[in-house]
């Protein structure tokens, strides 16, 4: 059982400014959990703290029932694998993934066999007797997964292992880890701050915002259900569409009022958005739900008029930006639909599909 | 990837730019190699060419030069000599030149002459025994200390022990190379000189220059008197000789030509010439009896002097055979000059008409004398033009360019290499020397590559809030010459009783303030993931230290470890001051003394030599360095 919990972890370097404020996470055995955020958000520092390569200011860590807060990382039982790989340059791969077993005094012929088990599983049997130096970026991050491996720890952890490799290398590293992960059925860790690794990999998904956990969900739930502004424009290739405006009560009955862009609320949300009537709230949509095949054969979806600004098609569907007065956003249409540059388009808006946001305080309202 | 790409590089303008920046470096690398050829050539000069400066030494494709050389070194450097010896007036080294011709008959009856006659060995000196200007070690004088050492073994006490001598060191072994010809340069009899004499039979035959009182009595003795013009000599003597050349100094007091002459003859003989070569008819016996008895009295007197067992003056024969030392000498000379009883105020001396010349230049003429009877036969069996046997001269000059000749590239090869043999034999006469500069680098090299890396690790690893200052602390000791530093060293290691040790050379430059700035610099630039993967390894501080940090900075190392021993290395006045006594001594410090004695050609040399081990290890170290620093690269 290697469960991971932070207990009110809090970080700081010195002075009021806190780097990790208030971290609370239950990290389950097997479980493999990312933590997502921008540059800064207090993401690695979290894992670092974890990997007891950083001092915890405030709260506690555990790893399988033991508070690791004063253990020094070689016996916390953990293994890390670095964005820069982390080799050691003189040393061949044979040499670098037997290092920690070599220190830990391992018997030759289990360091043979655990090195040789590794490298079995990530293809690297052939370079065993090569220095890092003649070894392409993939090559060497597996070499460093593989240094990982021989430990058979409890917990791995990954601080953002694929951001220097290049598109075609990541998608392939990202499978193969995700694979690794139903293999070794270890409990993984993974920092990143691409949101389409977040999205493709983790169990749950931790959303860090200047040292604060936003959201803590599945993946799909986060997608679905953001908790917050943030969350919503964070996670989403292409990004949520966001309308600033006030809710209004019409003849019609309740709609949301953006001035150039009108649209009329699902009978279910009335009642919460009914508090914030005559008052500012932000909208969010996805492109999906905006002029797509479902929004359009939705019986009495409402339609909103744009103006076509660029068009890009993506083959199974066509991303268009839209123009409506003030207001820009994206929509996700059937690509055999004929548009222009120029165009004015009424497009179906998906509306129960609709969040709303308190500007105030950027949270979900519904 | 190249700043410039593979197809702009054909444009002219870049190509241009390439054969500009390969010419530029090529003048920069030559002009690195010039000063190193003078250098080296300068290593293999001698007095004669010394001034020349020039890449390579003249003598190597210049005969003429390499023949100056030879007569420079044959003649023990002494151009007095030289001239006494040809009959010439030379006036350096420089002028010297090989005989136009050469008179093989003549040169076959002097071989002919000397094989067939006995001399006594103080009748030639021999050359390279002896280098006065050059200072340094002529290879006759080097086979002369290795057969003394051949024979007494290593220890130069055990030569002082059985040949009276007072040599400190081997290197202060030396022969004083001395004509007999002055009257002050009668050969000795001590037991180093009979052993040098013994020596000389064993070098080269043509290294040998017999001495000629003819060629003394001109250069050394009219010459000095009446000047180098004929013309004034004439007028003087009342005579009409052509030229000084064709002067020979006269058998006996009658045959010179006019009166004038023979009183210069009488003085010469009776005065300056050396005893060995005069010798007196038996007509003087009566006189010399007689002046025995004025001086000694009575014949007792004379035997306890004498060591002999006379029992009346009138039992004492002549001297024929000039005695070497004791009273009998100074008796003889007294007699041959002039004695004046003071009692009876009587002058007692040989009768000017008894004293006669007994040198090898007489004896070579008596010797083709008698082979030829007349100089119309010698003439036609040797196709000379002599009208008189006097005229004939031993063809000294001749006889050693022909030896010349035959050994022109031993001669070079000796005149290349014998100042760096001085250097090495006197580097090995100090073996102590290399041991302890050994010692000495190899502490400090370890030392280097333990103490500035511990510090700079420490520094790097750990920042704390004054790293910067106490970087700032170990830069600060690089503003100080170590000059300035040294008497406070030295007072503090005589304060800690360490002065002649390896301590004392070792702890002032244990840590280095460039060095540790440099590692530092290095070690910031090793990644943290690096460190920090480590410690998740499980590494201990020491094995991150050694086997990651260490292992990584191999070239930087190099680096220091190559300044570290050059500093050692070329340490001599530190290591001079700290360690005054002579078993701690570096090699340094002992090649300063060899320059202190020699001279700039074997200065040379000992510097080429010094500069090899330097030169070795840089090799050793240029490897590492050139391999690169492999520092973890991100993709």
């Amino acid at each position: 059982m290697a469960e991971v919990i932070l207990d009110h972890v809090w970080k700081s370097y010195g002075g009021n400014l806190w780097a990790v404020n208030d971290f609370n996470l239950t990290i389950k055995d097997k479980e493999f959990m990312v933590f997502v955020g921008p540059s800064g958000c207090g993401k690695s520092t979290t894992l670092r703290m974890v990997a007891g390569l950083e001092e915890i200011s405030k709260g506690a860590i555990s790893i399988a029932g033991r508070v690791v807060n004063n253990v020094p990382p070689k016996d916390r039982d953990i293994a890390m694998v670095f964005q820069n790989y982390a080799l050691y340059p003189h040393m061949t791969v044979y040499d670098n993934m037997a290092f920690g077993l070599k220190l830990r005094k391992y018997k030759r012929a289990e360091i043979e066999s655990r090195v040789r088990e590794a490298s079995d599983i990530l293809g690297i049997t052939d370079y065993l007797h090569r220095k890092p130096k003649a070894l392409s970026g993939g090559q060497r991050q597996r070499v460093a997964v593989g240094r990982a491996i021989v430990r058979k720890p409890k917990v791995f952890l990954f601080d953002e292992p694929l951001s220097n490799l290049d598109a075609k290398m990541r998608v392939q590293m990202r499978a193969e880890i995700i694979k690794l992960h139903a293999r070794l059925e270890a409990t993984m860790i993974y920092v990143t701050h691409d949101q389409v690794e977040a999205m493709t990999m983790g169990d749950r998904i931790v959303v860090m915002k200047d040292g604060v956990v936003l959201q803590v969900a599945t993946p799909l739930d986060l997608y679905e259900n953001p908790a917050n502004l943030f969350v919503a424009g964070f996670i989403g290739t292409p990004p949520m569409n966001l309308f600033e405006g006030v809710i209004r009560r019409a003849a019609e009955g309740w709609i949301f009022d953006g001035e150039t862009l009108q649209v009329a609320l699902q009978p279910d949300m009335q009642d919460k958005l009914a508090a914030y009537a005559e008052k500012k709230v932000v909208m969010g949509i996805r492109p999906e739900h905006v002029g797509s095949p479902v929004a359009e054969n939705t019986v009495g979806a409402p339609k909103i008029k744009a103006r076509v600004d660029v068009v890009e098609p993506m083959g199974a569907e066509t991303y268009l930006y839209m123009t409506a007065g003030r207001h820009t956003f994206i929509a996700k249409i059937d690509p055999h639909r004929r548009c222009a540059m120029g165009n004015e388009l009424h497009l179906a808006f998906l509306n129960a599909k609709a969040h709303f946001f308190d500007p105030a305080t950027t949270s979900l309202i519904v | 990837m190249p700043i410039i790409s593979a197809i702009g590089r054909k444009h002219w303008k870049v190509r241009a730019l390439f054969t500009g920046m390969y010419l530029f470096l090529v003048i920069g690398a030559a002009s690195m190699v010039y000063p190193f050829m003078l250098m080296l050539a300068g290593s293999t000069k001698s007095a004669v060419d010394i001034k020349y400066f020039e890449a390579i030494p003249r003598f190597l494709y210049d005969d003429t030069w390499l023949y100056r050389k030879h007569i420079e070194g044959l003649f023990n450097e002494s151009l007095m000599d030289e001239n006494v010896a040809y009959d010439r007036d030379d006036s350096t080294f420089e002028n010297v030149a090989p005989p136009a011709t050469v008179n093989q008959g003549l040169l076959n009856e002097w071989r002919t002459f000397l094989l067939a006659t006995p001399l006594p060995l103080y009748a030639y000196q021999c050359g390279y025994l002896n280098a006065p200007m050059s200072r340094t070690i002529p290879s006759g004088l080097r086979a002369f200390k290795q057969a003394l050492m051949a024979r007494y073994g290593q220890d130069i006490i055990r030569v002082n022990r059985a040949l009276g001598t007072e040599f400190e060191t081997w290197n202060n072994v030396r022969i004083n190379a001395n004509t007999c010809l002055d009257r002050r340069n009668n050969p000795m009899a001590t037991a180093f000189v009979s052993a040098g004499n013994e020596f000389k039979t064993q070098l080269p035959v043509g290294w040998r220059s017999y001495a000629s009182p003819d060629g003394y009595y001109k250069k050394m003795y009219i010459k000095p008197v009446y000047g180098n013009a004929i013309d004034d000599y004439n007028r003087e003597h009342g005579t009409r000789h052509g030229a000084y050349d064709k002067i020979r100094l006269a058998r006996t007091w009658a045959e010179n030509g006019t009166p004038k002459e023979q009183e210069d003859w009488e003085q010469f003989v009776r005065m300056t010439l050396s005893l060995q070569w005069i010798r007196v008819d038996a007509v003087a016996l009566p006189e010399y009896r007689q002046y025995l008895q004025a001086k000694h009295d009575t014949i007792a007197i004379l035997n306890k002097y004498y060591g002999t067992a006379y029992r009346s003056f009138n039992d004492i024969p002549l001297i024929t055979e000039p005695p070497l030392a004791g009273m009998a000498l100074s008796d003889w000379e007294a007699f041959i000059a002039g004695w004046k009883d003071p009692d009876t105020k009587r002058l007692y001396q040989a009768p000017v008409a008894a004293l006669r010349i007994h040198s090898v230049d007489w004896l070579f003429r008596d010797y083709l004398t008698r082979k030829y009877g007349s100089p119309e036969d010698l003439n036609r069996r040797l196709d000379t033009r002599y009208k008189t046997m006097v005229e004939i001269r031993p063809p000294q000059r001749e006889f050693h360019y022909a030896w010349f000749l035959e050994n022109r590239r031993a001669l070079r090869i000796e005149f290349v290499t014998r100042n760096y043999k001085t250097v090495a034999e006197y580097i090995l006469f100090h073996g102590r020397g290399i041991i302890n500069t050994v010692i000495y680098c190899g502490l400090a090299v370890l030392v280097a590559l333990l103490v500035n890396p511990l510090a700079a690790y420490a520094l790097s690893r750990y920042k704390m809030s004054s790293t910067y200052k106490i970087l700032l602390f170990l830069m600060a000791t690089m503003a100080f010459p170590p000059m300035v530093t040294q008497i406070p060293n030295f007072l503090m290691l005589r304060q800690l009783n360490l002065l002649n040790t390896f301590a004392a050379l070792i702890l002032p430059g244990m840590a280095n303030g460039y060095s540790i700035f440099l590692l530092k610099g290095f070690f910031d630039s090793l990644p943290r993931e690096l460190y920090e993967s480590a410690e998740l390894d499980g590494a201990s501080e020491w094995t991150i230290f050694w086997q990651l940090t260490m292992a990584l900075s191999k070239p930087i190392l190099a680096v220091i470890a190559l300044a570290a021993f050059t500093a050692a290395y070329s340490n001599f006045m530190f290591a001079f001051v700290v360690c005054q006594d002579e078993k701690m001594w570096t090699l340094m410090v002992w090649l300063y003394q060899l320059q202190q004695m020699s001279g700039q050609s074997v200065m040379y040399a000992s510097l080429i030599i010094a500069a090899i081990p330097t030169f070795v290890i840089f090799l050793f170290c240029q490897n590492i360095i050139m391999r690169g620093i492999v520092v973890p690269s991100e993709k």
